[in-house]
């Protein structure tokens, strides 16, 4: 299969069960909600190694926002509700309270305590940092909390929603130009970052570490995913296209099944939109024994054309 | 003024020359899911029926009656004209919007079967117009919204809740209240309080979260918001000492 002339492996991405908040920051002006975005969402691509993997979803403009200020969407994704709700409650009171004038609300107001969605305690435990100075206020059944802090208040909703969410779409980047094999990745990470629902976790939206299930060292749960580096197509069992020089993976968190597979063909058809930048997409997959989200790209693109 | 809520639901007219006094009745869950059939039969003899059954009651051609939406626990109930003392006393849900005045003590206690003296403890009054005195008295949660002038005494024995006044000055506002916001929503209107009450400073509205928060809340059930008001500066004053001392006012100022 050929998307505008690039080779479409038949390979499937393999995506697993997560879960995911969103919460909707805002704070006085664009400065002070870089400063929100980047700190809450520092050290969040993998949660091979970080407690949450996270990344802005979206702008807000004022007239979005339950305050009226400039303000974001910001998507946390965690291995279950317990890990997140520990994740989202350290980085907001570490990384959000700390940061001035931000105020922090509830994203997905509609999720329920369930089996498929829940409730995180956010204000309600973080409250108590306002050392019984902390008010109350109840607006339209939801409460908010105010902790006062040196520039004023910290508002905070006392809990958010948290629903079933999917981490690990992904779709893999070959070429044999490192320049123009990014160029290919930055225009699809460009596009999905315009997409509701997802986001692109790793640094600038693009892995260039892959990793495989498991390792030869005890105690490793991952390694370097040696099928798709270039320098190892001698050594291993390579995938990769012989003319191939570099791979860049870009990875899609996503709270539906729908959204990391509309994310993942606009992304592939972005990065194919610039004839002779790559030579081949394929995708990363455990052999379908860990996931249990399998999206196929020869499916996913003959969808999208019909 | 703007008029956020629907018009489903019934709508009982008081007809010419008919007398009716007891508000007790007059609460969309007691009449909102009669068949009109069923409800004409209870109210024909004194009023119009229109609509069909809905959490939503409009009221119209009532006389300034007392106790209207008292205890009210849920829907929506407006009235087109003037209500009388007591309007959403020991309410503790639904929205009441008044197309007129209302009288004294909006939000209090229930003068009956209330050993603690309750006021509202949940849900939203709004008057389209002026309120008596001691509004708020009493009230524990829950949210009015006057969008003319209060009587004397607003939120007097506050314990917890929202009170917002949209103009007039403020005629000792707060006295003994315990927590709980009372908003002036008049420029530099004049707010006479005690000595017990004591200024927290100013503060520029985009700094400070919640007043965008609720002027945006406050908006949505009809109060005339600017942008002015939005990016403005307020003073907030924190008492009543005399008790917890956490409750607060808002001043829109200079």
């Amino acid at each position: 299969m050929l998307c505008q002339g690039v080779h479409i492996s038949d390979a499937f991405a393999e995506a697993f069960r997560m879960w995911a908040t969103r919460l909707i920051v805002t704070a006085l002006d664009d400065h002070w909600l870089d400063a929100a975005i980047s700190e809450s969402t520092g050290y969040g691509a993998s949660v091979i190694g970080c407690d949450a993997e996270a990344g802005l979803e979206r702008r807000l403009s004022p007239a979005e926002t339950p305050d009226g200020r400039p303000g974001a969407a910001i998507l946390f994704f965690a291995f279950n509700a317990d890990k997140l709700s520990k994740a989202v409650v350290n980085r907001v009171g570490q990384c959000l309270m700390t940061c001035p004038t931000t105020a922090i609300f509830d994203g997905l107001p509609d999720a329920t305590t369930g089996e498929d969605s829940t409730r995180i305690a956010l204000g309600e435990k973080l409250r108590f940092f306002g050392d019984g100075f902390q008010k109350s206020k109840v607006l339209d059944g939801r409460r908010y909390w105010r902790i006062p802090v040196m520039d004023g208040e910290c508002l905070l909703q006392e809990d958010v929603g948290a629903i079933k969410a999917i981490g690990g779409g992904n779709f893999m980047l070959c070429g044999n130009d490192q320049r123009r094999t990014l160029n290919a990745a930055r225009r699809a990470v460009e596009t999905i970052a315009s997409l509701p629902d997802v986001i692109t976790p790793f640094p600038g939206g693009v892995v260039r570490s892959g990793s495989k299930v498991g390792s030869r060292y005890k105690g490793m749960f991952a390694s370097t995913n040696d099928a798709f580096c270039p320098t190892l197509t001698s050594r291993v069992e390579t995938v990769l296209p012989p003319e191939a020089s570099c791979v860049y993976e870009i990875v899609i968190n996503g709270l539906s099944q729908q959204a990391i597979a509309g994310a993942m063909v606009q992304g592939i058809q972005a990065a194919c939109a610039q004839p002779g930048d790559l030579l081949e997409i394929s995708a990363g997959n455990y052999g379908g024994k860990l996931g249990k989200f399998h999206f196929k790209l020869h499916d996913l693109m003959r969808e999208a054309t019909t | 003024m703007n008029q956020p809520h629907s018009v489903a639901g019934y709508t009982l007219t008081l007809k010419a020359g008919a007398h009716w006094s007891d508000a007790s009745l007059l609460l969309p869950e007691k009449l909102g899911s009669l068949t009109p059939d069923e409800l004409r039969q209870q109210l024909g003899d004194y009023f119009n029926v229109e609509g069909t059954p809905d959490d939503t009651l409009t009221l119209r051609g009532l006389p300034a009656l007392d106790g209207i939406g008292s205890r009210m626990t849920r829907g929506t109930l407006i009235v087109h004209g003037q209500a009388g003392d007591d309007l959403g006393a020991s309410m503790s849900g639904g929205v009441i919007h008044v197309h007129g005045r209302a009288a004294n003590r909006v939000g209090g206690p229930a003068s009956s079967d209330n050993p603690k003296r309750q006021g509202m403890t949940g849900g939203t009054i709004v008057i389209h117009g002026d309120a008596g005195d001691y509004a708020g008295l009493r009230m524990r949660r829950g949210i009015i919204a006057i969008t003319g002038h209060a009587g004397v005494s607003p939120g007097y024995r506050m314990i917890a809740g929202t009170l917002a006044i949209g103009s007039g000055d403020l005629n000792h506002p707060g006295l003994e209240m315990q927590r709980g916001t009372i908003i002036s929503l008049q420029r530099d209107a004049k707010i006479h309080t005690t000595a017990t009450f004591a200024s927290d400073g100013v503060f520029n509205a985009p700094a400070m979260a919640i007043i965008g928060l609720m002027l945006s809340h406050l908006q949505k059930l009809g109060m005339a918001i600017t942008s002015e008001m939005k990016q403005g500066r307020w003073r907030f004053s924190s008492g009543d000492r005399l008790e917890l001392g956490k409750g607060e006012i808002w001043q829109w100022t200079h």
